[in-house]
């Protein structure tokens, strides 16, 4: 319309201007016509003029045409201007919404702060180390020198993994970061026996470089050679980004790199990645270990062994192995997974375990057995290696039986009839007595082994002990047991128990006030106590104190004066009599990490047989230690040689000893200084630690009835002039000669 | 224009919506303060103040370099607050425990047993007494002497704070014939304590300001890793300068 309209003022233009034009034509004819006299016609001159005269329509037209056009447009620019509106909001909205995010911490006050692991919140079960500076520094207290510097080594073998930003280390598809951990930290075992230091010093690593003698002319610490510099193995790049990390404190005259731990740790993880990449990340090594692998029946799983050869193959190949030896190796590897099951499916490496003296040399003992490995020449098949003499110095274990003789025996035992097995041996035997060059190769066989089982042994320890550790994880669970016994929770114990009969039935209503108990510590709800006001800390096991007394209201429990059991007397109560439930109850949490607190004691000793109306039954214990995976032992003289030297002997180990003390007024107690834990005749205590100081042995213990007794340590003898009678001994796994 | 309001209706409806949304959030980031903390190098500096004073309380000394770096933009006053801070932790290494108020506190005084009973035991035997073949010496063996690092002052004993050495979380100190064991919440701390004590590692949480105020100044709160505990540290600030901390 409004184009119309606009061609229309157009057209009515242009015929104005074309009649404007004939109308001043026809008007300078007129003029000359009056000059020369003739008659014109003014009236119709006049008219023309008029006509010809159309502004106003042509005027009118236009402002109409523009009018039009106008609103014709004016959509296409509202819908621009809109959506450019639209963009500019948008983009506003998104920054108004990010600073509202900022804007939080100002109404507020703080940002919500994220959930940081501390003791209380950790679940031991799913935490793993991070290996990093700021974890040894807000946990490692729990480590001794050794173990810091241990875990410090897990830290700079993390990072030289992870590459320095130079690219990963020892890196092969689908292997595990713990499994290359283990790796390289293993090879501290075979190289310097885990030691860091000259006679097992234990200085900081990130800062004094290792004194360890050269083991070999030529090689140093982590079997690097002295000669080698950082520059040797890693870009200028790298090597100062290392240095701005670590640098020795402290240089000694005879200094070279790789005796700095940070430094040796890197270039050993690089001397490792190039083994691999060269020499053993081959399609023709796959094959041929592929191959090995089908002579055993090897066909699950295979990717995952391989990555084992590897490694193992990169050690050996760190100790001077050449290709033309993988074969033998390769065999020697598979027989050692092939031994871990019947069952391919299940066969894993993660079935071999060590336990003993962290060296390689150890380690040997229980491969070659007794015997110089030079001389492994001198046995023409392995099964008549001799025993070691000393085999306690380290025992290997397969699927958790310890192997009682050579390693190599085992294996011989099992596929001596091989001839892969066959050509593992004779190699071994063949390089066993070299005497140039690297004439022991016999460890090529089980360097990588002894490293992975070390390695993986060494770190878990440090891990364990750094996560969940001898504090366990105490936390109130009001009316919710917290024991497994018999592999299930103690609530459905009891409710087993209950249903097992019309006598037992008759004690549900007793069993349900304990119940009501179970899971409360009045240490922990800091509802007490004056175990808190004496400061009074559980530094064996970390077990909240739990509080035995009849006078002081801020010393009780909440179940204090409940009855341990559902017969009369009525004043039978935790606090008049409930010692030995205490004692148990501390030696439960104790070892099993939780707060199995008094009631719930009670409800398992009775479930056990061990407790009913008319008290502890000693000699039905047992039962409730073995229901949850701890032994123990009955000991009727604890106060002979034998009897002492077996408490010892549990205590070293962890272990812990309820024992008997007695008021001074007891019937044919006339030992000195008795009475210094009861009034009364017998008192049940638990030894939990001994420890030395300038020489003493001082024992360590806790008494239900005084935080602050249990806060002191004593002498054998003190203990002894107040104990009497029979004594219990409570542990966890095994204890050699118990 | 009517047949035009029919046709883009939706439009200007969404349009009017998007107005009114950006208008009120204008308001909020306006008037409630989004943009409140304009002044982003004075908070700067403020974290890095409350960063050097964290340190100094794990040993790591770095107020010349905070001075040096900061020189424009500190008082003269804060400086010394810094130094005076650091003295005051050093001079904590001073503390000494007040063994004879501890003892007297907690042992001094034999506990009462009364009411409390032997545990009965159902199945007990009558054992002969066990000859005592570990005790033949009829002689007590002698208390323990007083531990060496025991010093008298005024007629009561102490033991500086600093001479405690604490093995998995324990020292053992021989008074009086007790072996008491006495662990790091016993004793006052010291500066050589605070350092060791791995919960005196803060990491930052998070600040607030309050610069509209007539004593302006800025939180500045950190949280121990391994207890949980928070730390404030408020950094004073005065005409647009940091004047002073303290910590909370």
């Amino acid at each position: 319309m409004g184009f119309f309209l606009f061609i229309l003022t157009i057209i009515e233009s242009m015929k104005s201007r074309i009649k404007n034009a004939r109308l001043r034509s026809e008007m300078k004819t007129a003029e000359l016509k009056k000059k020369l006299g003739l008659e014109v016609d003014e009236t119709g001159l006049e008219k023309k003029a008029s006509k010809a005269s159309n502004r106003t329509r042509v005027y009118i037209l236009g402002f109409l045409s523009a009018v039009i056009v106008f609103f014709e447009l004016l959509p296409i620019f509202l819908v621009l201007i809109f959506f450019l509106l639209v963009i500019i909001l948008v983009i506003a909205l998104v920054v108004m919404i990010l600073s509202f995010l900022g804007m939080v911490k100002n109404f507020f006050g703080f940002d919500k702060p994220p959930e940081i692991p501390t003791p209380d919140n950790i679940d031991v079960s799913k935490v793993t180390a991070a290996w990093t500076e700021e974890e040894l520094a807000v946990r490692g207290i729990k480590l001794t020198d050794f173990e810091k510097n241990i875990y410090r080594m897990g830290i700079v073998a993390r990072k030289a993994l992870e590459g320095y930003g130079g690219g990963e280390l020892m890196a092969i598809e689908g292997a595990p970061f713990d499994l290359r951990m283990a790796f390289l930290v293993g090879v501290m075992s075979t190289e310097t026996s885990m030691e860091f230091y000259e006679n097992n010093a234990q200085h900081n690593i990130f800062e004094i470089p290792s004194d360890k003698a050269l083991s070999k002319k030529g090689y140093g610490f982590m079997g690097i050679s002295h000669t080698k510099k950082l520059g040797d193995y890693f870009s200028s790049e790298v090597v100062s980004r290392i240095k701005s990390k670590y640098s020795p404190k402290t240089i000694p005259p005879d200094f070279y790199d790789a005796a700095y731990v940070p430094w040796g740790v890197a270039m050993s993880a690089k001397h490792h990645t190039n083994d691999l990449k060269s020499q053993i990340l081959k399609p023709k090594v796959r094959d041929l270990a592929y191959k090995i692998m089908d002579s055993y029946g090897i066909m699950n799983n295979r990717e995952e062994l391989f990555i084992y050869i590897a490694f193992f193959l990169a050690q050996a190949e760190y100790h001077g192995a050449i290709q033309e030896e993988y074969e033998a190796y390769i065999n020697f590897f598979c027989a050692l997974y092939a031994a871990t099951s019947d069952n391919d499916e299940e066969r894993s490496f993660s079935r071999w375990s060590v336990k003993g003296n962290y060296d390689e040399y150890s380690a040997r003992l229980a491969i070659l057995g007794g015997i110089d490995y030079r001389d492994v020449d001198n046995y023409a098949t392995p099964d008549k290696l001799p025993k070691s003499t000393n085999p306690s110095k380290v025992t290997l274990y397969l699927n958790g039986v310890a192997i009682d003789e050579p390693l190599w025996a085992f294996l011989w035992n099992k596929y001596g009839h091989m001839e892969g097995f066959k050509l593992a041996w004779n190699q071994a035997r063949t390089f066993g007595t070299y005497t140039t060059g690297v004439h022991d190769r016999v460890l090529n066989f089980h360097y990588g082994f002894n490293s992975y089982l070390q390695g993986t042994r060494v770190l878990q320890l440090v891990q364990s002990k750094l996560i969940g550790g001898a504090s366990g994880n105490f936390k109130e669970t009001p009316g919710k047991g917290q024991g497994i016994v018999d592999n299930k929770p103690t609530e459905d114990l009891v409710r087993a128990w209950l249903n097992a009969n019309s006598e037992n039935v008759k004690r549900e209503s007793f069993m349900n006030t304990l119940k009501e108990q179970w899971g409360t510590s009045s240490y922990l709800s800091k509802s007490d106590n004056y175990a808190r006001k004496v400061n009074y800390v559980d530094n064996q096991f970390g077990v909240p104190f739990y509080g035995q007394n009849t006078r002081t209201i801020n010393f009780q429990e909440t179940y204090g004066k409940l009855k341990w059991h559902w017969g009369s007397p009525s004043d039978w109560t935790f606090n008049r009599n409930g010692c030995m439930v205490f004692s148990v109850a501390y030696t439960l949490s104790a070892l099993k990490g939780k707060l199995i607190n008094p009631p719930e004691t009670a409800a398992i000793m009775i479930t056990k047989g061990a407790l009913n109306h008319e008290g502890i039954l000693m000699g039905e214990m047992y039962k409730v230690y073995n229901s949850m995976g701890l032994n123990s032992k009955y000991l009727e003289s604890p106060l002979t040689v034998e009897g002492k030297n077996l408490i010892d002997k549990v205590l070293e180990n962890g272990g812990l000893a309820v024992v008997r003390v007695t008021g001074s007024d007891c019937d044919g107690c006339t030992k000195k200084s008795a009475g210094l834990f009861t009034s009364s005749p017998n008192h049940f205590i638990v030894l939990t630690g001994v420890t030395e100081r300038d020489g003493e042995r001082l024992y360590s213990l806790y008494t239900s009835t005084d935080p602050q007794k249990s806060k002191q340590v004593y002498r054998w003898d003190t203990l002894e002039a107040n104990m009497h009678k029979n004594a219990l001994l409570v542990w966890e796994g095994e204890i050699e000669g118990l | 224009m009517i047949f035009l309001l029919e046709r883009y209706k939706k439009l200007l409806v969404l349009f009017i919506v998007l107005v009114l949304v950006s208008l009120s959030g204008f308001v909020v980031y306006r008037f409630l303060g989004v943009n409140k903390d304009s002044n982003f190098g004075l908070v700067e500096r403020a974290l890095n103040l409350a960063d050097v004073v964290v340190a100094l309380r794990i040993g790591d000394n770095s107020i010349d370099d905070f001075v040096t770096n900061n020189s424009d933009f500190v008082t003269d006053g804060l400086v010394g607050s810094l130094r005076a801070y650091y003295d005051s932790l050093l001079a904590l290494d001073n503390a000494r425990f007040d063994l004879t108020g501890y003892y007297e506190e907690f042992y001094a005084v034999e506990p009462d047993y009364s009411g409390v009973d032997s545990s009965p035991v159902a199945d007990d035997i009558e054992e002969p007494i066990v000859p005592d073949v570990l005790d033949s010496s009829e002689e007590d063996e002698l208390p323990p002497a007083n531990d060496p690092r025991i010093f008298t002052e005024n007629g009561r004993d102490y033991i500086m704070v600093n001479d405690f050495t604490f093995v998995d979380g324990v020292d053992i100190v021989a008074y009086n014939g007790l072996f008491l064991v006495i662990s790091p919440e016993d004793v006052p701390v010291t500066y050589k304590s605070m350092v060791e004590d791995p919960r005196n590692f803060y990491v930052y949480k998070s600040y607030r300001s309050a610069l509209d105020v007539e004593n302006p100044y800025i939180d500045v709160l950190y949280q121990s890793v391994l207890s949980g505990n928070i730390l404030v540290v408020r950094v004073k600030v005065d005409n647009g300068k940091l004047s002073g901390f303290e910590v909370i």
